[in-house]
């Protein structure tokens, strides 16, 4: 059995040979990236799109979208020998968690931690192999660093595995 | 007086006053629901937080409890959202012992009468904690109506803090538990949570309200 380590929100861990769990996610996003060449991973938990206005520090590296991306690439981009082009992306979460109609589209923060991470992502050119997001249930995320695989559970649909 | 220092702490004295006014109404809320279910329900005293560094709030409970959310903002005088968060077996139960029916938790969203009975709960629960507020501060506090949901505790509880920390860092939560007793075994308890979450300048208002 691997070493699990629960990541809370807005936070970022990284890891070589554990497993990355999220339980609960809803409007948040875990989004991980990893090397493919060496295994070596990270993941955000993030909480928002981005900073409210006037505020540019956090405690939080993951809390915003925006700074979580860069953040964690350069995490990942630490390690030696490693480049943009081996690193690969995996996202679950951004869901609504109540009713959808009574949730104005400026308030849905689970489409705008979507849309801003996969803008982020893009700007460094960096490709999505994984995503399940959106829809009206909350998820545990796991993430499984050596194998590269990962593993989301809903209430309903219970445990599902993606390579 | 103001609800954070210079150097971002809270100020404690505000938050007394504050878990005050939490302990008035969630006295009251739960009175409600204890009614409703014909059973005592447990109070802690209510907790004030900053969001600011405390957004594993949500790691006090099991993230991934199933767990029914009701959720409401507030209107006129005050803005901000109020949360209940129940077990959802608990709500099951208050269903039972008034409509005779036991539903699925998929059905608390689906069915009409399910929901709605759901809702009133709420309302109810919300009404008389605000009403209790009111009388204290002068404040004039309506709810706007519920949305409902049932999934993972983690992920209800998660929203009204994302959607409140949106507009700013200095957002707080007055956070009161209660526990409603199952009525099989002694020791067991069901599970229950109510999150008041006033935006900054409602925050101030209530501490002004209160004479601070």
């Amino acid at each position: 059995m691997e070493e699990k380590i629960f990541v809370g929100i807005g936070q970022i861990v990284y890891a070589n040979k554990k497993i990355l769990i999220c339980p609960g996610i809803g409007s948040c996003l875990a989004l991980v990236v990893r090397n493919r060449r060496t295994g070596y991973s990270g993941i955000a938990h993030v909480f928002l799109p981005e900073p409210p206005s006037g505020i540019q520090q956090t405690a939080l590296p993951g809390k915003y979208a925006n700074q979580a991306v860069k953040i964690l690439l350069e995490g990942i981009l630490k390690e030696p020998h490693s480049c943009a082009e081996d690193l690969e992306a995996y996202q679950a979460g951004g869901a609504c968690m109540f009713h959808f109609q009574q949730i104005a589209p400026t308030n849905n923060i689970g489409a705008l931690n979507i849309e801003a991470v996969d803008k982020a992502l893009q700007d460094y050119g960096i490709h999505i192999v994984f995503s399940d997001i959106g829809g009206n249930q909350a998820r545990t995320v796991e993430f499984d660093c050596s194998k590269g695989i990962m593993m989301v559970a809903t209430k309903e649909k219970g445990r599902m595995v993606y390579g | 007086m103001k609800l954070f220092h210079d150097n971002q702490e809270i100020n404690t004295d505000a938050t007394d006053v504050l878990s005050e006014l939490g302990n008035v109404g969630v006295g009251k809320a739960a009175k409600i629901l204890g009614d409703l279910l014909g059973k005592r329900v447990i109070l802690h005293t209510p907790r004030v937080l900053s969001l600011q560094n405390n957004l594993n709030l949500v790691a006090d409970i099991e993230p991934e409890r199933l767990m029914v959310g009701i959720l409401m903002r507030l209107t006129n005088n005050l803005g901000g959202m109020v949360l209940i968060l129940i077990d959802v077996d608990c709500v099951l139960d208050m269903e039972e012992k008034i409509t005779g029916v036991r539903y699925t938790p998929q059905q608390l969203t689906e069915d009409e009468l399910a929901l709605s009975i759901v809702q009133e709960m709420a309302n109810m629960m919300a009404a008389s904690y605000m009403n209790a507020i009111g009388e204290y501060t002068g404040l004039r506090i309506y709810l706007t109506p519920t949305m409902v949901g049932v999934d993972m505790a983690a992920a209800l509880l998660s929203y009204p803090l994302a959607e409140m920390s949106m507009s700013g860092e200095n957002v707080i939560c007055i956070d009161s538990c209660f526990y409603a007793e199952t009525g099989k075994e002694k020791a067991e308890h069901h599970e229950g949570r109510m999150l008041i979450l006033p935006d900054e300048e409602s925050a101030h208002k209530l501490i002004e309200a209160m004479g601070l």
